[in-house]
């Protein structure tokens, strides 16, 4: 039995925060700004996302003196493709336009 | 902003998170790296707070989620199973969690009131001594709160039940001085094996107390018949018409006898002390049946030898009154004889006393003579009708004989079975237990250290660790199963709900789970049985291939 992902509503803020620009790479504290996430939720998240392959991760190759590597954060081609889709889907229900009316406040 | 200069709040977080990561799951270690280097670049202290506040939560999730996948693994594993789940040699079949769950279940059986209390009555079965560590422990923190709160009632049952006649006299009277209503304890505390003494204060304390009551007195002869025949025990005995010597010349053991048979009452508080112990037992199921035991024990009883010699003695007085020509006077001898011994014998077998049974033979004795003396002086007719009380009596004694005999066998055998089971259930829940805990905890070790046992032991490890729980979880269940009976017994005394089984049922029952205990039959017994378990289960897990290979064949 593989890992699934339950579309909850806090993993579609999360997948609509990654698609805003999808070739960008995020850090994981502005990812919890842009859905209002707190981080124990947000790690899981991503965790189980990246196990599904959906999501590509690095650390930082480049940093300033006296600040330790951040890890970033971008979907793959599948993972945008598929997001699109869960997120097209969620659309159309009032419970997905009532979870971003939520996070907009 | 650099380090410094950041609140403590934003220093503090960082800290905490830099901390969590080092005893962090290693599956998800780097995404927990990754979080607490996120906090650094937060601004707002409390923004920073909710971040660490987050990252504990996420720390606890990854440790019940790495627990879990543990506890999935089979015991001894640390790593997950190979492609296609297969299991390394060298470990068991089944995994922690399957494991855990038989043991918990297990012990949750041991931890339910019926397990609790088969624990208690088997720890104090399986003690060398005359009462169990614990049970005596029980006793003295049931005196110590008694006295505390000035509860007589249970000091008066410490004291009955305490096998050490220094503490028990003292907390005795310690009850009597607390309600004095309760003096009848001081016939209720005495034995202490077959030398027991009630002090002479304590005879007096009850002579006063009950002065119609026949029992009283007979103690008091009692107390005087013991320190002179007990010596001659000790030296080899004494002949009957030697005892009777010594007891008609005492005038003060004659003057009690005279002084039971002229009490109109018979009473030797069996029933007060029944009534003591179903209440305190009740109000605190903890106490072991032992503690029981020990109180119904501790009953004083007058030794036979007292009727006995007393029926003698008036007997043998009529016949010189008969032969001085005093018919009257022998009759009235006979006939006090025969009334004490109709009114006590019948009250003390009602009361399950055993000199209600011999109060019986001596009653016979006497009418037997009676009926000699009426011949003898031409009164024909009451001599008829003293040989029909005779044979009347004679038939009763018979009748009830034999019913006693089957009530007794009727009683004891299912419950000896029984007890049989609660020992043998209790024996497997030891050895299983303590085979499976050497058996999982080797594993563990070898896990921890990273070490590996090959060959049989090996084998015979994974088999104990595979099968002893549930094999200790099926003598948990045994246990409870054969000990209900005894349960509901004792439940049944404790209540008082009819039929109350008697005090001598619960010796009975007391036996029965006694006989088999390993302190009763001997160690040496034990010992075959364990060495017998333990060779046939390595028989079976050293031919089990072979019986394999030969069915895949």
């Amino acid at each position: 039995m593989g890992i699934r992902l339950r579309n909850s509503r806090q993993t579609l803020l999360l997948l609509d925060a990654l698609l805003v620009s999808p070739s960008h790479w995020c850090h994981g504290y502005a990812l919890s700004q842009a859905t209002g996430l707190a981080s124990g939720t947000l790690y899981p998240i991503l965790i189980r996302l990246e196990k599904l392959g959906w999501l590509e991760t690095r650390w930082e190759q480049e940093t300033p003196a006296g600040r330790p590597p951040r890890h970033l954060y971008r979907l793959t081609g599948n993972g945008r493709e598929w997001a699109r889709e869960e997120l097209g889907a969620a659309r159309e229900s009032k419970f997905y336009r009532q979870a971003i009316s939520e996070a907009a406040k | 902003m650099t380090s410094d200069r950041k609140p403590l709040l934003l220093r503090a977080t960082e800290w905490s998170l830099r901390r969590l990561v080092r005893v962090w799951p290693l599956e998800t270690r780097e995404w927990a790296a990754a979080m607490a280097t996120e906090a650094g670049e937060i601004e707002n202290p409390w923004a920073a707070l909710r971040w660490l506040l987050g990252g504990v939560l996420f720390f606890l999730r990854s440790v019940a989620s790495h627990f879990l996948a543990w506890m999935r693994l089979p015991v001894g594993a640390n790593s997950p199973l190979g492609a296609g789940g297969n299991r390394p040699a060298g470990l068991p079949r089944h995994s922690r969690l399957v494991t855990a769950t038989l043991l918990l279940a297990a012990m949750a059986l041991l931890l339910l009131p019926q397990g609790r209390e088969a624990l208690i009555a088997i720890r104090s079965s399986w003690s060398n001594s005359e009462m169990a560590a614990s049970d005596k422990r029980a006793i003295e923190d049931l005196a110590a709160r008694a006295i505390r709160e000035r509860d007589a009632r249970k000091l008066a049952f410490a004291a009955v039940s305490y096998p050490e006649p220094g503490k028990s006299n003292a907390w005795a009277e310690q009850a009597v001085a607390m309600d004095p209503a309760l003096r009848w304890i001081y016939a209720s505390h005495a034995t202490r094996g077959m030398r027991w003494e009630i002090p002479e204060s304590h005879l007096q304390a009850l002579r006063e107390f009950d002065p119609h009551n026949a029992f009283v007195y007979l103690l008091s002869a009692d107390r005087i018949y013991r320190s002179k025949l007990f010596p001659l025990h000790d030296q080899g005995g004494a002949t009957k018409s030697q005892i009777n010597q010594i007891l008609a010349g005492d005038s003060e053991w004659l003057g009690w006898m005279d002084e039971a048979a002229r009490a109109t009452r018979y009473e030797n508080y069996v029933e007060k002390g029944q009534q003591l112990q179903q209440q305190i037992w009740r109000e605190d199921r903890s106490f072991s049946p032992d503690v029981i035991a020990q109180s119904i024990q501790s009953q004083a009883w007058p030794d036979a030898g007292n009727l006995l010699a007393y029926g003698d003695l008036l007997i043998q007085r009529a016949r010189e009154f008969h032969l001085e020509g005093r018919d009257a006077e022998a009759e009235r001898s006979l006939q006090l004889l025969a009334d004490f011994a109709e009114r006590a014998g019948t009250i003390g077998r009602n009361q399950r006393d055993l000199n209600g049974w011999i109060l019986e033979t001596v009653r016979q004795k006497s009418l037997i003579e009676l009926g000699t003396l009426y011949r003898s002086s031409g009164k024909t007719d009451r001599a008829v009708v003293v040989d029909v009380e005779v044979a009347n009596l004679k038939k009763s004694r018979m009748e009830r004989n034999s019913s006693h005999g089957q009530t007794f066998d009727s009683l004891i055998s299912p419950f000896l079975w029984k007890g049989l089971f609660v020992q043998l259930s209790a024996l497997a829940i030891l050895l299983f237990a303590a085979i499976s805990f050497l058996s999982l905890s080797s594993l563990e070790i070898d896990a921890v250290l990273q070490s590996k046992t090959v060959g049989m032991w090996s084998r015979i490890r994974c088999f104990v660790a595979d099968y002893g729980p549930l094999v200790l979880l099926a003598a948990c269940a045994s246990l409870l199963l054969a000990y209900r009976p005894f349960e509901q017994a004792f439940a049944q005394f404790r209540s008082g709900a009819t039929p109350v089984p008697t005090q001598g049922q619960m010796m009975l029952l007391l036996y029965s789970l006694h006989f088999a205990s390993p302190t009763n039959l001997g160690s040496a017994f034990w010992w075959w049985m364990i060495t017998l378990s333990l060779s046939a289960l390595a028989m079976f897990i050293l031919f089990r291939p072979l019986w394999k290979r030969r069915a895949a064949a």
